[in-house]
């Protein structure tokens, strides 16, 4: 748990079900819950394995957030887990997560009084990971699906951070191209002067999430069944750009993904020459439009449709439960930083 | 201070002057570009609005010194009429911001005001777009949730064409043809204010404002396509508003030729650039960005807080309508 303190248990109460973190042992229980519950309210939805599971919560390195109600014999009630990320705010070290895969069995939870065991399990969550302090989640955020929203906003204290446009470009309209000086090279692995150049991005953005060698090897090279591609830009040896690739599909339309972007904020040439390698990988992979999502109060919302990519709405929003009064939704929309990569959308 | 000494009411006429002192007293404070109101203004706000007015004060010892106040708008709602209404110039005198223990003065007053005008027989939905302090006080306080982040349609530098595109003409006074193009534009949307002679006369007669309407016809006279054009500011100085914007989405060449109309007129007019706000569902938001307006984020956040069921911020900002002739903004 990356040094965090161990937070309050709640043993098995007069609700019929403890309240815990996750244990070791847990995860066949915590999975077949999962997959049982997501499978009766999406179609589309495909089983998760016990290897992706271990990848997603025990693999990242920037910690793990699982917060369950278990019944004496170990059956799963209500999860809370999330995605937890190492920040720099305003400069400081500290934490958040992305709330995911968050469920209740319709088993047990029918009937029960309110707060409801998942609204108690995510108190619980809140209560063991979440605060101020540079070990604890300064905020909590995610991008709920409606009916998830509905009971976010009214019960958890959630806000909308922003109502998120998508980046798009096609070959009509993409109009980058190599940069002087600047060499692209697809590479298979992160270096360590990745964190180098996060630390000269991050002043930039007063909320941002770490971006190293340890997390985006978890986030890319790690992750069970998902290819990525990876770009390096360099100006004399020096790395002044990362972009990460991906064919796939958003919100149904097939399409390449920029799912990394990391850009020296005096080098924005380097983004340039990183945005016509995405572009070339797009059509290599036979898609009509290359897509990025990006808050629209970051520079690079701008730059990109100055090269081409146009905006659309789309279905999601980010929204955050926040734990001090200065990392405010509208303070999180001015200032927090985020790609693809921080989210589980691709 | 206690509950006594506050009288929560409805406006009376004859408060317009005290209203508008507060307003005075409460906006100057700290804000360079403030400009005063006065009585006129005020009257045009609220009571001359053609779809009526909505106010509630606080008074102290005679003198306005809270208000929740609300321009409505006549709506057309999925085929039925209904009525918005939009916050503006919410505030609480200075001196009486610690008036009353929590929630406060200006909560009771909004609490008030809201038991008063919403409702599924009164205003269906009350909206605004407030930057970040009202935000904070609308979301916590006033059950405001948030329809969209509100992004700008902005061109700059713009590029005029040659000469006027000679199809564009300068309008005089709105008629009933306004009313018939809303009703070829408005098929598409689920919910919007409906843009007659009565509204549009109304909303661009603003006192201290200078507006230019730009129409589009056909051979015989009647209008295609409309747009209300003000040089203000809008997130930058001297920005060339398009304050209203209604073409119907199959009519990308009246669109085009406003389109060509405006950038003329910003660029003789000496605007830093062009500014539109239109819903991100609406074609023309995609066609806008084609003839190379870009979209910008701004400072502004579309709230609401709805009295029906179904109009829920989500459904609003799939389906509503608006321009930024809807809001006070321009």
């Amino acid at each position: 748990m990356n040094g965090r303190n161990e937070p309050q248990q709640e043993s098995a109460s007069a609700h019929g079900y403890a309240l815990r973190s996750y244990e070791s042992g847990d995860e066949a229980a915590v999975l077949e819950t999962f997959n049982r519950v997501f499978a009766a309210i999406d179609p589309t939805f495909e089983p998760r394995d016990l290897r992706t599971w271990r990848w997603l919560f025990e693999g990242n390195p920037s910690g793990r957030r699982l917060w369950l109600a278990v019944t004496p014999e170990g059956r799963i009630v209500a999860q809370c887990a999330g995605i937890a990320q190492r920040m720099l705010i305003d400069g400081e070290p500290t934490f958040v997560s992305q709330s995911i895969d968050s469920m209740a069995d319709p088993t047990f939870t029918q009937g029960l009084k309110r707060p409801g065991a998942f609204v108690r399990t995510c108190l619980g969550y809140w209560d063991a990971y979440s605060g101020s302090g540079p070990d604890r989640d300064a905020f909590v955020w995610g991008w709920p699906v409606e009916t998830a929203w509905r009971i976010g906003k009214s019960q958890l204290k959630y806000e909308v951070v922003r109502t998120q446009g998508l980046l798009f470009a096609t070959e009509r309209t993409f109009a980058a191209g190599p940069a002087p000086g600047i060499d692209v090279a697809e590479v298979a692995s992160f270096d360590e002067d990745v964190r180098e150049l996060f630390d000269r991005v991050a002043p930039t953005s007063r909320c941002i999430a770490v971006r190293d060698a340890p997390q985006l090897t978890w986030r890319f090279l790690e992750r069970p069944g998902f290819t990525y591609r990876i770009a390096t830009a360099r100006r004399a040896g020096r790395l002044v750009g990362l972009a990460v690739f991906r064919d796939g599909s958003f919100e149904g339309v097939p399409c390449g993904a920029l799912c990394e972007w990391l850009i020296d904020p005096d080098v924005p040439e380097a983004g340039h020459a990183l945005a016509h390698w995405a572009f070339a990988c797009t059509l290599e992979a036979g898609r009509d439009e290359l897509v990025v999502v990006l808050p629209d109060s970051r520079p690079w919302w701008m730059l990109m449709q100055s090269i081409g990519f146009r905006v659309r709405p789309t279905k999601y929003f980010p929204v955050a439960r926040y734990f001090s009064k200065r990392h405010h939704p509208r303070w999180l929309w001015d200032h927090w930083y985020y790609t693809l990569a921080d989210t589980d959308l691709v | 201070m206690t509950a006594n000494d506050y009288e929560i009411r409805e406006y009376l006429p004859g408060d317009e002057e005290s209203i508008v002192r507060c307003f005075n007293d409460v906006f100057t404070d700290g804000d360079d570009r403030f400009v005063g109101r006065d009585v006129e203004s005020w009257r045009w706000s609220f009571t001359d609005n053609p779809a009526g007015w909505r106010v509630y004060v606080a008074v102290c010892d005679g003198r306005v010194v809270a208000q929740c106040a609300a321009q409505p708008l006549r709506m057309i709602v999925e085929g039925a009429e209904a009525t918005f209404a939009q916050g503006v110039d919410s505030m609480t005198h200075p001196a009486h911001r610690r008036g009353l223990k929590r929630p406060g003065l200006f909560v009771n007053t909004a609490n008030a005001f809201f038991d008063r005008y919403g409702g599924a027989d009164r205003d269906v939905v009350h909206f605004g777009l407030p930057i970040e302090q009202a935000f904070k006080m609308g979301t916590t306080f006033l059950k405001y949730e948030v329809v969209r982040t509100q992004t700008v349609l902005g061109l700059a530098p713009v590029v005029p064409p040659d000469t006027w595109p000679a199809e564009v003409e300068r309008l005089g006074a709105f008629d009933e043809q306004v009313r018939w193009l809303y009703d070829r534009c408005s098929g598409a949307f689920g919910a919007s204010a409906i843009r007659d002679a009565t509204f549009l006369e109304w909303r661009f007669s603003r006192p201290g404002a200078t507006y230019v309407r730009l129409g589009v016809r056909d051979e015989q006279g009647i209008l295609r396509g409309l747009a209300v054009y003000r040089r203000t500011h809008l997130v930058v100085d001297d920005v060339g508003c398009v304050c209203e914007w209604l073409v119907p989405p199959e009519e990308p060449e009246v669109a085009e030729l406003l389109e060509r109309g405006l950038r003329r007129l910003a660029h003789e007019d000496g605007a830093t650039g062009l500014a539109l706000v239109v819903p991100d569902w609406s074609p023309w938001f995609a066609w806008m960005q084609e003839r190379g307006w870009r979209v910008h984020p701004s400072v502004y956040t579309m709230c609401s807080r709805h009295w029906v069921r179904r109009l829920t911020p989500l459904w609003l900002r799939n389906h509503w309508w608006y321009t930024l002739a809807d809001t006070d903004l321009v």
